[in-house]
């Protein structure tokens, strides 16, 4: 018994920055990846985690005082700050168990298969990091990993699931035969715009509203690139928190700085779980091919299309304001204000590219998330100290409008149990 | 195909690293088999209006409309494998045709 606590005083000591690359490169070695690929790569892994911590300190300590500074001056009850999608990324791999996540991935998807609930092979198998974050999240709130594994298994089956009911969306609108995104964040935005897609299609005028997408996509020009909008972003709410012009173009480049430099750092962890990751999918491809099989995606492929990226762009204008006027929000939107795409990924062929369905949708989803992203706060912001995070004075919690809502679900189905987020 | 400069081709999808960097990783192994010399860059795809023109070609997560002057190639065959020599082909073929536009 005491040896048992002593290793595992030895893990919290050493932290995720080593504990990750070491667990990914005994993974590795087992998905037959050379030992010295394996150690390579596990290493990458580490400094991505590294990096995406020191990104994410640059973040809280920009934004945070930003927004307390808004608050206080705009009188704006919106003390929580939002520092980006980044901030899952931390929380989902500081448990050991996240260098398991592909192997526990696949090996429930294939489960889901031969019970026959879902015809979805999910090749895109980095993104079963989501499942993790449930997992982390739920962890967090019960503290018994054994809730967490169920909120891993929930989250996963649930978007194998969905994946498959709204596949033929994507073939039809997106014209992807054979293909479907069972992934925790377009599944979950595309199961609230199925009531919608009803609702829609019973107003006048709403149905056939055509626009000529290629036409805005040009006039949008530089204001349509994330770095351009998030300095005048940053340099804007810098000015509404009274910051004088010097310190607001400072913080706008940050604010900039932090988005392009954030994927970068995810970027090396990915390529971390390069190895295994590609093993898995050609283990998978050879053993789940043909007709009676949807070929799983990540839902950043629906963001490409034309109609999603203008509606992410005329989005933005409406969270900021939606943030301000939403009841019960306390959440100021900012870093990932590039990302507004994301909500009607999917939902945009449900709505077969329809700008001003999108539109409409894309608020309602916003709200959802804005909620979701207020009242997850607390927890993400002790798990992001956790994973080793400072949090400076005066900063109350951090959040990310991103915040995935199948994690939001577990976590709140837990919370129930245990008295609060 | 002879000694060109490297040809530079963006990799788009919508955050900009996950499925483009899957897809820069594929089709980087598959040109250099190839023997074709190319530096591939993962773009987010709502950054693509501006840095478009600095590339010869752009491969995409999904469908694009061709609003950037610059030949656009939708990649999903090259994730899922169905179709990829014929997509391969595509690439190859547009990139000659810019080598000769150059010469």
């Amino acid at each position: 018994m005491n040896e048992i606590n002593v290793f595992f005083k030895l893990i919290d000591e050493l932290g995720p920055t080593v504990i990750l690359p070491v667990a990914l490169f005994f993974v590795g070695v087992a998905f037959r990846v050379k030992p010295g690929t394996a150690f390579v790569n596990a290493l990458r892994a580490g400094i991505g985690f590294f990096g995406l911590n020191v990104m994410i300190g640059v973040g809280i300590s920009t934004i945070g005082p930003l927004t307390s500074a808004i608050v206080a001056r705009a009188g704006l009850a919106l003390p929580i700050a939002d520092v980006g999608v980044g901030i899952h990324f931390p929380i989902a791999f500081s448990l050991p168990a996240a260098a398991l996540m592909i192997p526990l991935g696949i090996l429930l998807n294939i489960v889901v298969l031969s019970l026959k609930l879902t015809k979805t092979v999910n090749i895109d198998v980095w993104n079963i990091w989501p499942w993790m974050f449930s997992w982390a999240c739920v962890q967090g709130v019960t503290g018994s990993a054994i809730y967490g594994l169920l909120a891993f298994v929930f989250t996963g089956v649930v978007s194998l699931v969905l994946g498959d009911l709204q596949a033929p969306y994507i073939e039809k609108y997106y014209n992807m035969p054979g293909v479907s995104f069972p992934h925790p964040f377009s599944s979950f935005f595309g199961l609230i715009a199925w009531p919608f897609m009803w609702l829609f299609d019973r107003i006048p005028g709403l149905k056939d509203w055509e626009v000529d997408i290629e036409s805005i996509q040009k006039k949008i020009g530089p204001f349509g690139n994330s770095t351009v909008l998030s300095l005048i972003i940053g340099f804007l709410l810098s000015l509404m928190a009274g910051y004088n012009v010097i310190k607001a173009l400072q913080t706008g480049v940050i604010v900039a700085a932090i988005q392009l430099l954030m994927p970068e750092m995810i970027k090396n962890l990915m390529a971390g779980l390069f190895p295994i990751s590609e093993a898995a999918r050609k283990f998978l491809t050879q053993k789940y091919s043909g007709d009676e099989y949807y070929i799983g995606l990540d839902c950043a492929v629906g963001v490409t299309q034309p109609s999603a990226i203008v509606v992410g762009i005329l989005l933005i204008p409406i969270t900021l304001v939606l943030a301000v006027v939403l009841p019960g929000n306390e959440f100021l939107p900012l870093a990932d204000l590039a990302f507004l795409g994301f909500w009607v990924a999917l939902p945009m062929a449900m709505f077969k590219n329809n700008i001003l369905k999108g539109v409409l949708f894309g608020t309602v989803a916003i709200a959802i998330s804005l909620w979701m992203a207020t009242s997850i706060a607390p927890l993400l912001t002790r798990l992001t100290i956790n994973a080793g995070s400072t949090i400076p004075e005066g900063v109350d919690y951090v959040s990310a409008l991103t915040v995935y809502p199948w994690a939001w679900v577990t976590t709140w189905f837990s919370s129930l149990f245990n008295g609060g987020f | 195909m002879k000694k060109f400069r490297k040809f530079r081709i963006a990799s788009a999808c919508g955050a900009g690293y996950a499925t483009s960097g899957w897809i820069a990783a594929k089709l980087m192994d598959a040109l250099q088999g190839k023997g074709i010399d190319a530096d591939i860059t993962e773009v987010k795809i709502m950054d693509l209006a501006m840095v478009a023109q600095d590339f010869d070609l752009i491969v995409s997560a999904s469908q694009l409309s061709d609003v950037y002057e610059v030949p656009v190639v939708a990649s999903s065959s090259i994730i899922t494998g169905v179709g990829f020599d014929v997509t391969l082909e595509k690439i190859i073929s547009i990139l000659k045709m810019v080598e000769d536009k150059e010469k």
